[in-house]
């Protein structure tokens, strides 16, 4: 058996990762803890686009739909277990501070009817309500948006074109419905997660775990689903639709099924970046956050989840440091658009990409040298 | 023998151009049927119509007693209906050993296909066959990107074999290849003969008679001619029809 060989440097690759991953706390303060789990959960939405860009060859630009509709999912629930929030309110009927500000005069201060809308607010006091919804709605846009245009076989720009319009639109509605999500104001002052008596402080060691153990295990499945017939499957459509096709696949239930889990890691992403962030805000919808996501991915090897990811955190890092550091502080952007283009032109595969081809030339070496020496 | 495919009257009109134009057909089970027909004569529009990829504006497909007129392409294909196209479509990212792993379909369903390894430690025995029918068990780990063009024809042939089709339609399985290439992709047709019903398109005379048993003869979307090769090169009309290119033979 040859123990240098390339799958095994990969699972080498994963396995460190996870391992620095889980280290980090030994030295790290909570502060730049907490920093980095708001990157690893930047790595899961990498992790998510390198799946559907990389893998399915579906380029979605409004990945922040599905990150934003799982971010406020469970921000809902978080915003009715704040004690700041929901005293002003009675103690028994809690109902969100901004509903009570835009609430009409002589409105009954209750959840079922401050306004027209609020009663949908009603079941997400149950915690695990909001976490599902969080999973649920992301997936269900997608399957919904999915089947639409996988069906019709739109594909390609017009596939970005629809999901960035979407992810628009969306954007809108959320500033516009000021009574019922405080709108441009987004969600804030939010309460914690909990899970059985454990309060998920985002400047916990614990919180960091929470956050760190969810993206190594949607990394790992990830990495297993590709490998998969479907994975193969998928590669295989993006190659050439036409002859998946007439192999009597149905093309269009395939590109649904991983749009859906795309955009169900996207909506986990997002609800993990609310326990993290303690807000959410139409700006996760903006077109310069779904964007990043894909220079992300683009930067780090569309074609390996893992270089995706780690495309997003290391990006990250450089972004916080070089933009607070003194000599920077003008021209930061500029340094992170240089990166991008040196990457993109010099290594179009991403830095995943780079290191692959570098450990194949290696190990290339390394085996003929071995033969020659048996050889002599 | 039994009626296999049976094209009644079929019809395309693509916005007052018949590509097709009320043209019949049948093919028995086990027979290799050659096609042939000057550039546009609607060849390829033909087998387009047949596997659902162009959906027809009049006529009848009839495919093992089943109605399939303009079904889904891919439900055509899991009917039993295997498609070579012209250009060879591999998919090139993936080794050849992939190739073929996508094309044997035990299941084709997502979910039953998330319980499947995409690199089986065993090399499926119908995957070793098809392997060396096209002579590629050399390349199973060369990206299909990289084969020659003959590699490509015939890697495309043996994953449309994968699907183990009860019809097979080859359109210009020859194009592009030397004629040393030719002759081996003739053997390959020529071996699948009895198992499948063929449909072959083809211009290369030299080829057609090597494999040929009946051709239909394609004229301006209709059926101009149907016989054995010397009943075609001397029919009257087929000659009338290819006049001034020295008759069949040179088309």
């Amino acid at each position: 058996m040859q123990l240098l060989t390339r799958s095994n440097l990969q699972l080498a690759a994963y396995g460190l990762f996870i391992v620095v991953v889980m280290l980090l706390p030994l030295v790290m303060d909570v502060f730049w803890l907490n920093r980095i789990s708001k990157y690893l959960v930047f790595g899961m939405l990498a992790i998510a686009i390198s799946m559907s860009w990389g893998y399915a060859g579906i380029l979605n630009l409004g990945q922040g739909l599905f990150f934003g509709f799982g971010a406020y999912m469970l921000a809902m629930s978080l915003k009715l277990a704040s004690p700041t929030s929901l005293q002003q309110g009675s103690a028994d009927e809690p109902v969100p501070d901004f509903m009570l500000w835009t609430s009409e005069p002589g409105a009954p201060i209750d959840l079922c009817c401050i306004n027209q809308g609020s009663f949908l607010w009603i079941p997400f006091k149950e915690q695990w309500f909001g976490v599902a919804m969080g999973l649920v709605m992301p997936m269900l846009i997608a399957f919904v948006l999915g089947y639409a245009m996988f069906r019709a076989r739109i594909a390609g720009v017009y596939v970005a074109i629809l999901t960035l319009a979407l992810c628009l639109l969306v954007r809108l509605l959320v500033i516009d419905a000021q009574p019922l999500i405080n709108g441009f104001n987004g969600l804030t002052d939010l309460g914690w997660f909990t899970v059985g008596g454990l309060e998920f402080d985002p400047y916990l060691v614990e919180t960091y775990y929470l956050i760190a153990i969810i993206t190594c295990l949607v990394l790992i499945g990830a990495r297993w689903l590709v490998n998969t017939k479907v994975g193969v499957v998928l590669q295989a459509i993006r190659d050439n639709e036409e002859r998946v096709r007439y192999l009597g696949y149905d093309v269009a239930i395939y590109k649904v099924f991983f749009f859906c889990v795309s955009a169900a890691i996207a909506g986990l992403a997002g609800m993990l970046y609310v326990i993290a962030a303690e807000f959410a805000s139409p700006t996760f919808m903006n077109i310069g956050f779904s964007i990043s996501m894909v220079v992300w991915a683009a930067v780090g090897g569309r074609w390996s989840l893992l270089g995706a990811c780690l495309g997003a955190i290391l990006l990250n890092v450089v972004e916080a440091t070089v933009s607070e550091t003194e000599t920077f502080v003008e021209a930061w952007q500029l340094i992170i658009g240089a990166i991008f283009l040196f990457v993109v032109l010099v290594m179009p595969r991403g830095l995943a990409g780079f290191f692959q081809d570098a450990a194949d030339l290696a190990l290339e070496r390394l085996h003929r040298a071995v033969k020659e020496r048996r050889a002599r | 023998m039994s009626t296999i495919l049976e094209i009644e009257s079929l019809e395309v009109n693509f916005r007052g151009f018949r590509a097709v134009d009320g043209f019949d057909m049948a093919v028995e089970e086990g027979e290799l049927r050659v096609l042939i027909g000057a550039n546009g004569a609607g060849k390829t529009t033909l087998m387009d119509l047949i596997t659902g990829r162009t959906k027809s504006t009049g006529g009848k497909v009839t495919f093992l007693g089943d109605n399939i007129t303009n079904r889904q392409e891919h439900k055509i294909a899991r009917r039993g209906i295997g498609r070579k196209f012209q250009v060879p479509s591999v998919f090139k990212d993936l080794t050849v050993r992939e190739n073929f792993e996508v094309a044997h379909t035990r299941s084709l369903s997502v979910w039953r296909n998330l319980a499947v390894s995409a690199k089986p430690r065993q090399l499926n025995t119908q995957i070793e066959r098809a392997m060396q029918l096209t002579s590629l068990t050399d390349e199973s780990t060369t990206l299909a990107g990289s084969l020659s063009h003959g590699q490509s024809q015939w890697l495309e042939l043996g994953m449309v074999l994968m699907q183990n089709p009860k019809l097979v339609l080859l359109d210009e399985p020859t194009a592009g290849m030397t004629a040393l290439e030719t002759e081996k992709t003739s053997e390959i047709i020529n071996g699948l003969r009895g198992e499948h019903s063929i449909i072959v398109v083809e211009h290369d005379m030299t080829f057609v008679r090597s494999i040929c048993e009946v051709i239909t003869v394609m004229h301006l979307g209709k059926k101009l001619a149907e016989g054995t090769v010397e009943q075609i090169e001397n029919d009257r009309a087929v000659i009338d029809a290819y006049l001034g290119s020295g008759g069949i033979t040179h088309a």
